[in-house]
C-alpha cells in the first residue's frame, strides 16, 4: 500500500475524503506516531512536502521554449501555498533519504518532448517509499499551449490531493495606463502571457470576468458617457451592453443568476442597478441622494456590498438583492471603497484610507466583525479575490509606480506580477 | 372699380408682365466685358471682406470664450462650488447668455485619492454642481452635458496638495 491510498484503492478525481483520509494514515506511516494523526486530524492538513526532480525534453529542442514545464509545474505548486517543493535533478539514494527527512511524501517527475509545433508532456506523482505511480497526466498540443498543460497538471495535484480546484489555468484582467490611454490586459495568474485586449487609446476601466477568463465586461469611454463593454477574450472586439442614459461604471457579475450590477447616474445622481447580462430592464437599487458605487456580490447572489457616502463618508454597506435591509459594516475608518466579497462567502476585502493617511487592503465579516489590515506602503487598492478565496490580488504604488501584486488572504505571501507601471484595477477569472 | 379690384387687377398686370418678360428665348450669353469681371471682382472682394469681418468675430468671441471658460476648483471630497468658482460661472454664464449659439460638456474631476469608483461619481456630483448652477443663471439645460473622468485625467502629475488641489476641478469643452 503507498503512501496516497487508502485500503488498496488506487486513487480517483474527486475522492476528496478517501485522499484526505490517505495523508492521515500516511502520517502515521511517515512518523510512526500517534501525536502526528490527532495533530494533522485537528488542524486539517495545511501543506504536502514533494519533492521533483527535473523535467527532461527527451525530443527536440528545450531552447524553442523560454521555460521548463517542470519549473512552471513547481511555481505552480509553490504559488499555491499548498506544497513545499523540493528540488532535486534526480532521484538517487541520497535525494530520496534527504527527501523523506524533509517529511515528503512523494515526488513529481516527468518528461517532455517538442518536435515540430507539438508537444507531449508525461508528468506524474510517484510515492517516495514505494516507487507507486500515484497520478500519472499525459497531455500533447500545439507548443503554446505546454505552458496552460503545466498549469493543468498543477491544478490536478491540488484537486486530488486536497479536493478543491486549483488556481493555476485562472487569469487576471486589469487597467494598464500608457500614453493617457487605459487600456484592458489580461495575464495569467502568475503574472506571464501579459496581452492587450483592448486598444482603442480611450480610458477603459473596472474589468470584471463573466465566470471563467473567456469573457468580460468594462466600463469604456468608447461611449460618452462611459457605457459597459462586452468581450471575448480570445476575439476582442467590444460589444456595448445595457445602454443606459449617463454614466455606467463599476460592473459586478452574479454567476448564479447572471446578472450584472451596476452603478449609473441615469437617473441623476450615482446610484445602483441589477440586470441580466442577457439583456432587460435595469432594476434600481438604491433611492439615496447620495454617492452609490462599487457593487460586489456575495458568492449565493443573495446579497450585494456597495460603497455609499450617505452617512457623509464613503462607507461599506450591504443589502439584499432587491435593494432591501441595507446595513452598513464599516465605521472606524476615513474612507471606504472598493467591496470585494471572497468566493467563501466569510469576508469581504476593501480598501480604506485610515490614521495613516494611505490606503490600504483590509477584509471584515460581512456582519462588520473583525476588520484586518493586509497591507502596508504606498497606496493599495482595488481587491480582487482568486476563485479558491485563498489569495486577493490588487494594486499598490509601494515601489513608485502601480503594480498588480497577489497576496494570500491573510496578507502574507506577497508576490509582485507586473513590472511596466501604471498598472491598476486586478480581476481574477473564475475557474 | 373698387380699390381692391384695382389693386388685384394692377397684381394681374405684373404677373402678366412677369410671364411676358420670361417668355423670350435667353439671349446668347455675352463675352465676358470689362465691367462684367469689375462686377465679379467686386462680389468676391466684398464676400472676403464679410467672411473676415465673420472670421474676426468668431476670432474675439473664441479669445473671449478661452478668457471666460476656465476651470472651477472644489475642496477635497466636495462638490460645493466656491466664491470663487460661482464668480468664474458668472463670466461663464452672461457669455452664454450673450452667445445663444455656444453649448459646452461641463467635465468633472478628482484628484488621485479614493478610490476609482467613487471618484467617477464625485467627479460626477462636481459636473453636476456646475451645471445646476448655470441653470439657474438662466441657461438652457439643453446647452449643458455633462461628462466625468473621476481620477482619469489628472491636469497635473504628482501626489501632493499642490497637483491635487489643481486636480479637483471642473472643466469646460465649449463649442459654437
Amino acid at each position: 500500500m503507498n503512501s496516497f491510498t487508502r485500503g488498496g484503492s488506487p486513487c480517483e478525481p474527486g475522492v476528496v475524503k478517501g485522499l484526505l483520509c490517505g495523508l492521515v494514515l500516511l502520517f502515521v506511516h511517515q512518523a510512526r506516531a500517534a501525536d502526528v494523526i490527532i495533530t494533522s486530524e485537528q488542524r486539517g492538513v495545511d501543506v504536502i512536502i514533494l519533492g521533483q526532480t527535473d523535467f527532461p525534453c527527451t525530443q527536440g529542442n528545450p531552447r524553442l521554449l523560454p521555460y521548463n514545464p517542470g519549473d512552471a509545474i513547481a511555481a505552480d505548486l509553490d504559488f499555491s501555498r499548498r506544497f513545499r517543493i523540493e528540488r532535486a535533478p534526480g532521484l538517487t539514494p541520497a535525494v530520496r533519504e534527504r527527501l523523506a527527512e524533509a517529511g515528503a511524501l512523494g515526488y513529481v517527475r516527468g518528461e517532455y518532448t517538442l518536435v515540430g509545433e507539438s508537444y507531449t508532456l508525461k508528468a506524474e506523482l510517484v510515492d517516495l517509499e514505494s516507487g507507486e505511480v500515484i497520478i500519472r497526466r499525459d497531455y500533447e498540443g500545439p507548443r503554446a499551449e505546454l505552458r496552460q498543460a503545466s498549469h493543468r497538471f498543477a491544478d490536478e495535484l491540488v484537486h486530488q490531493l486536497f479536493g478543491e480546484r486549483g488556481i493555476a489555468q485562472t487569469a487576471i484582467a486589469y487597467v494598464n495606463q500608457r500614453a493617457g490611454a487605459k487600456e484592458i490586459w489580461m495575464m495569467d495568474y502568475d503574472g506571464a502571457n501579459a496581452r492587450a485586449l483592448t486598444r482603442n487609446g480611450t480610458i477603459n476601466l473596472n474589468p470584471v470576468f463573466l465566470g471563467n477568463r473567456e469573457r468580460l465586461v468594462f466600463s469604456s469611454y468608447l461611449a460618452e458617457p462611459p457605457q459597459l463593454f462586452e468581450i471575448e477574450t480570445a476575439a476582442p472586439s467590444p460589444r456595448r451592453v445595457h445602454p443606459t442614459r449617463g454614466m455606467t461604471t463599476a460592473p459586478a457579475f452574479n454567476p448564479v443568476d447572471r446578472e450584472l450590477a451596476f452603478a449609473s447616474t441615469m437617473d441623476g445622481r450615482s446610484e445602483l442597478y441589477r440586470a441580466p447580462l442577457a439583456g432587460g430592464r435595469p432594476t434600481r437599487l438604491t433611492f439615496s441622494w447620495t454617492i452609490e458605487t462599487s457593487p460586489s456580490w456575495s458568492p449565493n447572489g443573495h446579497e450585494i456590498a456597495f460603497l455609499s457616502d450617505r452617512s457623509g463618508r464613503p462607507m461599506i454597506y450591504v443589502m439584499d438583492r432587491d435593494g432591501s435591509n441595507i446595513r452598513r459594516i464599516t465605521h472606524d475608518f476615513q474612507y471606504c471603497g472598493s467591496p470585494a466579497w471572497s468566493p467563501r462567502g466569510d469576508r469581504i476585502a476593501f480598501a480604506a484610507i485610515d490614521e495613516g493617511n494611505n490606503m490600504n487592503i483590509y477584509t471584515i465579516g460581512p456582519d462588520g466583525s473583525a476588520p484586518v489590515r493586509l497591507t502596508s506602503g504606498g497606496s493599495n487598492e482595488s481587491p480582487a479575490w482568486s476563485p479558491d478565496g485563498r489569495f486577493i490580488a490588487f494594486s499598490s504604488t509601494r515601489t513608485g509606480t502601480a503594480e498588480i501584486y497577489v497576496m494570500r488572504s491573510d496578507g502574507t505571501g506577497l508576490r509582485r506580477l507586473t513590472f511596466s507601471g501604471g498598472n491598476t484595477m486586478p480581476a481574477w477569472s473564475g475557474f | 372699380m373698387n380699390m381692391k379690384m384695382l389693386i388685384v387687377a394692377g397684381l394681374a398686370g405684373t404677373i402678366f408682365l412677369a410671364g411676358c418678360r420670361t417668355a423670350p428665348p435667353p439671349p446668347p450669353a455675352p463675352a465676358p466685358t470689362e465691367s462684367a469681371v469689375d462686377a465679379e471682382a467686386l462680389r468676391a472682394e466684398e464676400e472676403a471682406r464679410r467672411a473676415a469681418a465673420e472670421a474676426e468675430r468668431l476670432a474675439a468671441l473664441q479669445q473671449r470664450v478661452n478668457e471666460v471658460f476656465v476651470p472651477v476648483y472644489f475642496a477635497f471630497d466636495q462638490s460645493a462650488l466656491t466664491g470663487k468658482a460661482t464668480e468664474s460661472l458668472g463670466k461663464i454664464g452672461a457669455l452664454m447668455k450673450e452667445n445663444e449659439r455656444i453649448t459646452v460638456v461641463i467635465e468633472g474631476h478628482t484628484d488621485e485619492r479614493g478610490t476609482n469608483e467613487y471618484n467617477l461619481a464625485l467627479g460626477e456630483r462636481r459636473a453636476l454642481a456646475v451645471r445646476d448652477y448655470l441653470v439657474s443663471y438662466g441657461i438652457n439645460g439643453s446647452r449643458l452635458s455633462v461628462l466625468s473622468y473621476g481620477e482619469e485625467k489628472p491636469a497635473v502629475q504628482g501626489s501632493n496638495e499642490e497637483a491635487w488641489s489643481k486636480n479637483r476641478r471642473a472643466e469646460f469643452r465649449p463649442s459654437f
